[in-house]
């Protein structure tokens, strides 16, 4: 069994904040093939705010996105793109990510945890002293009672809607429903609903759904097993900040 | 009854006591490509079924994958009812994806939808539900456990079809076959975005290269550094192309096989074998993308290489035998997990023919419900008239054709040089690939005597392509003259021939030279091993470089030296 200081859950941006404290002895486990989820394939792609308080990477991250035409002045991004160049971060860190893996269990254990997680080898297992889960409402859904659901579809279109949010490219829209109810069957046919009545052209679904909180969340689960929603967040620019910052006990 | 899992890379036997969640008639393991068309069917056809799906949206490479457009294959069967709605649907919510005006292509979320819609139940369908053991008792499987909704559950079937790629079969111990011969690799992967541009979503993809012998740390860490190269990371964005959707899976265009009851092989395909019991029929053409063909088996390199046979694909059928896992009783493998080799797997891979066999794989289990007997043990008879009924076994006429289609959305039927007359014509001009494929497929009888006097020809294309079809049929004859090939000054036929809308076919280039090696490299005969090692040593052109002069050079030496 391989065996890990600090396990995070969720390559997100928090985690990619994060990942600056993070060296050889750790490991990101991420179910999604692909970065920061919970701002980039969810689409919940709220304009960001700029902030002087930044910490230089995170500026450096934001000038980023400008230069490749992601983000605007108003704080408005493409989400797509987001997540691959949040990708980069994680390079640069030489973190070790863990794609298309689903963690099934953590058993605690006299100095620390037990880790199962399901990937196409099936089930693996690693020693983790520390767990750190960045995902939207922690891998076993610990706080799905305190976020709100959202599914959102990438629409095209020029309107201006309450329901629309407002991508970096002209006629560039997530829209975006409740889903606090709803399984991936039932958002698929309220969103459909959503854009008929909005007369928006649907160019893809979310793989994924958004969620959001009231503030930022921590949550001490047990000694050593810190939950640190991402998404909790009000945007990926506080997010990524906010790893960047993060005091790890 | 026993629990088997995959634990830390060890089959893991359990006594399997708990209930079952959910149980049900026919499982839909997967709803990929196949998967979907499966589940589709059955709920047309009234079968009590439940689909499974790791995805959060069904269709697998066609939708999350991001592969919109028909690649080749026949579209056909109960599908066309799902494209069509889903085109209808591009009318009014969706935006339509982009084609060329002779293929198809349907936008992502409109057909994942249009296939959601066929289930009134939601229950029906479990997404982001993943399958990780396998329920037998007696070596028959009873059902599988899956984490769905941050549980374990466990789901009973009578049958199951599944489109996992076989993990189903092999979890419950059916044999597998892999790769190529020469390093077990299958053909490499690719990952894919949709883009949105002049008011369409298409995909652009990126290679990964092969992942078979990687383990879960080596690919994400490939699939990490891929992230920031384009498509997936563009230098720059603008208003007039965007992002729109990432794969949410990588594209496989071979999996591991299950070791079926048939197994359809390169000839079988060539020489148009009648099966007893198709199942459905399909057109493409042996469709391998890797780089590095001198690693590919024979039959490749003389389809691709030798005979340049690239433009040109073939029709086929498929037998229910190669759906039916050896040795397991009441699960049917749906998807690119059949019953293929290495080589035919790069063929029977299209979309189409995927959808297809799914569609096939629901009423052989409607029968066997309603017959109540096993699924090897069903009437043909009457699986056939269903499949006929449906569209989905719409015979094909016998025979190669282009692979680009006519405005009218035909395409052209090879008609091969039979004569003496019309094979050495075809052996004198600048396009010998016919001539040469009929040789190979004929095996050269009735013309080795007329090569044995081309081979002595003024004529140096009639001289050297004759040589060439005496290699390929592996006649010693050839040795001499194909020496005198590598030794000539190297050539290479690079003609834009602009026919195909497929970038990648709009280029004839060959290289009789390179031909030579390989073809000398197949005779094993140490007596060669000088003249190639001197050919090592040689400064090449580009173009001969591109075309991989010195890895066909090394790999024929290799051959020699194993014999």
């Amino acid at each position: 069994m391989k065996e890990f200081n600090k396990v995070i859950f969720g390559a997100t941006a928090f985690c990619a904040g994060l990942s600056e404290k993070l060296d050889s002895n750790d490991l990101i486990i991420e179910k999604n093939i692909f970065c920061c989820a919970e701002f980039s394939a969810s689409l919940n792609a709220k304009p960001i705010s700029f902030s002087n308080d930044y910490d230089k990477k995170t500026t450096d991250f934001l000038k980023e996105l400008k230069t490749r035409n992601i983000l605007d002045e108003k704080g408005r991004y493409s989400a797509i793109p987001l997540g691959t160049c949040m990708a980069q971060i994680f390079l640069n860190q030489k973190a070790t990510v863990l794609f298309d893996c689903t963690v099934t269990s953590v058993k605690k254990c006299d100095d620390g945890f037990v880790i199962e997680y399901f990937c196409e080898q099936g089930f693996k297992t690693v020693f983790a002293s520390k767990i750190i889960d960045t995902t939207d409402i922690g891998v076993f859904g610990e706080l799905e009672a305190t976020a709100n659901k959202y599914f959102l579809a990438n629409v095209d279109f020029e309107k201006n809607d309450s329901s629309v949010l407002k991508g970096r490219f002209e006629n560039e829209g997530y829209l975006k429903v409740e889903a606090n109810s709803l399984n991936f069957l039932d958002a698929h046919k309220s969103v459909v609903k959503k854009a008929d009545e909005l007369n928006a052209k649907i160019l893809s679904f979310s793989p994924v759904f958004a969620f959001e909180y009231q503030k930022p969340v921590f949550l001490e689960k047990e000694k050593n097993y810190y939950l640190y929603p991402s998404a909790s967040y009000p945007d990926f620019a506080v997010s990524f900040d906010s790893g960047l910052k993060a005091v790890l006990y | 009854m026993v629990l088997k899992t995959i634990k830390n890379c060890n089959t893991v036997l359990e006594q399997f006591c708990e209930s079952f969640d959910y149980e049900t008639d026919l499982l839909v393991a997967g709803l990929g490509t196949a998967g979907a068309n499966c589940l589709y069917t059955a709920i047309k056809n009234g079968i009590n079924c439940i689909g499974v799906e790791k995805q959060s949206i069904i269709g697998g490479t066609g939708t999350v994958g991001c592969v919109q457009d028909y690649y080749y294959g026949q579209i056909a069967g109960i599908v066309t009812e799902i494209n069509k709605q889903a085109d209808n649907s591009c009318e009014s919510t969706f935006c339509k994806s982009y084609a060329h005006p002779t293929e198809v292509s349907i936008n992502a979320s409109a057909k994942s939808f249009a296939f959601e819609n066929a289930s009134d139940k939601n229950y029906s369908v479990l997404l982001d539900c993943v399958i990780t053991g396998v329920i037998t008792d007696n070596n028959k499987i009873i059902g599988v456990r899956a984490f769905y909704n941050n549980r374990f559950i466990n789901i009973k079937a009578k049958f199951i079809a599944d489109n996992t790629n076989g993990n189903v079969c092999f979890l419950a111990g059916c044999d597998s076959l892999s790769g190529r011969k020469s390093d077990n690799l299958t053909m490499r992967v690719s990952k894919t975005v949709n883009y949105y541009e002049n008011g369409k979503t298409h995909g652009e993809w990126c290679s990964l290269g092969y992942i078979d012998s990687l383990d879960e740390f080596t690919l994400s860490q490939k699939m990490l550094e891929n992230e920031i190269k384009p498509p997936l990371l563009l230098e720059k964005y603008t208003d007039k192309k965007r992002a729109v959707f990432e794969g949410t899976l990588l594209g496989k265009r071979e999996v591991k096989r299950v070791l079926t009851d048939y197994i359809i092989t390169f000839d079988d395909l060539i020489n148009f074998k009648k099966y007893d019991k198709p199942i459905f029929y399909g057109f493409a053409s042996f469709d391998n993308v890797n780089d590095e063909l001198e690693n590919e088996t024979e039959n490749l390199v003389n389809w691709i290489e030798i005979c340049y046979m690239r433009h040109y694909g073939l029709s086929f059928s498929v037998p229910l035998e190669s759906l039916l896992p050896k040795g397991l009783d009441n699960i049917l493998v749906i998807g690119k997990a059949l019953g293929t080799t290495h080589d035919t797997a790069s063929l029977i891979r299209m979309k189409a023919e995927m959808e297809k066999c799914g569609e096939a794989a629901a009423y052989t289990v409607k029968l066997a419900l309603d017959y109540d007997c096993d699924l090897r043990k069903i009437d043909y008879s009457k699986l056939k008239k269903m499949l006929i009924k449906s569209g989905c076994l719409t015979p094909l006429e016998d025979g190669f054709f282009s692979l680009r289609k006519s405005e009218n959305g035909e395409r052209k039927k090879v008609n091969f040089p039979k004569s003496t007359q019309e094979i050495k014509l075809g052996l004198s001009s600048e396009t010998p690939q016919f001539a040469l494929f009929e040789i190979l497929r004929t095996n050269g009888e009735n013309i080795k005597e007329q090569l044995y006097e081309w081979i002595e020809s003024d004529n140096k294309a009639l001289k050297n392509n004759s040589a060439i079809a005496l290699g390929l049929i592996k006649d010693k004859k050839a040795i001499a003259p194909l020496k005198e090939i590598i030794n000539d000054t190297p050539t290479v036929h690079n003609r834009f021939n602009g026919e195909h809308y497929f970038s990648w076919l709009q280029k004839d280039i060959w290289s009789d030279f390179i031909k030579a090696v390989i073809l000398l490299g197949r005779f094993k005969d140490k007596a060669l091993l000088n003249d190639l090692e001197v050919l090592k040593q040689k400064e090449y052109s580009d173009s001969l470089k591109r075309l991989r002069v010195y890895q066909y050079i090394e790999k024929a030496i290799e051959q020699i030296k194993e014999r």
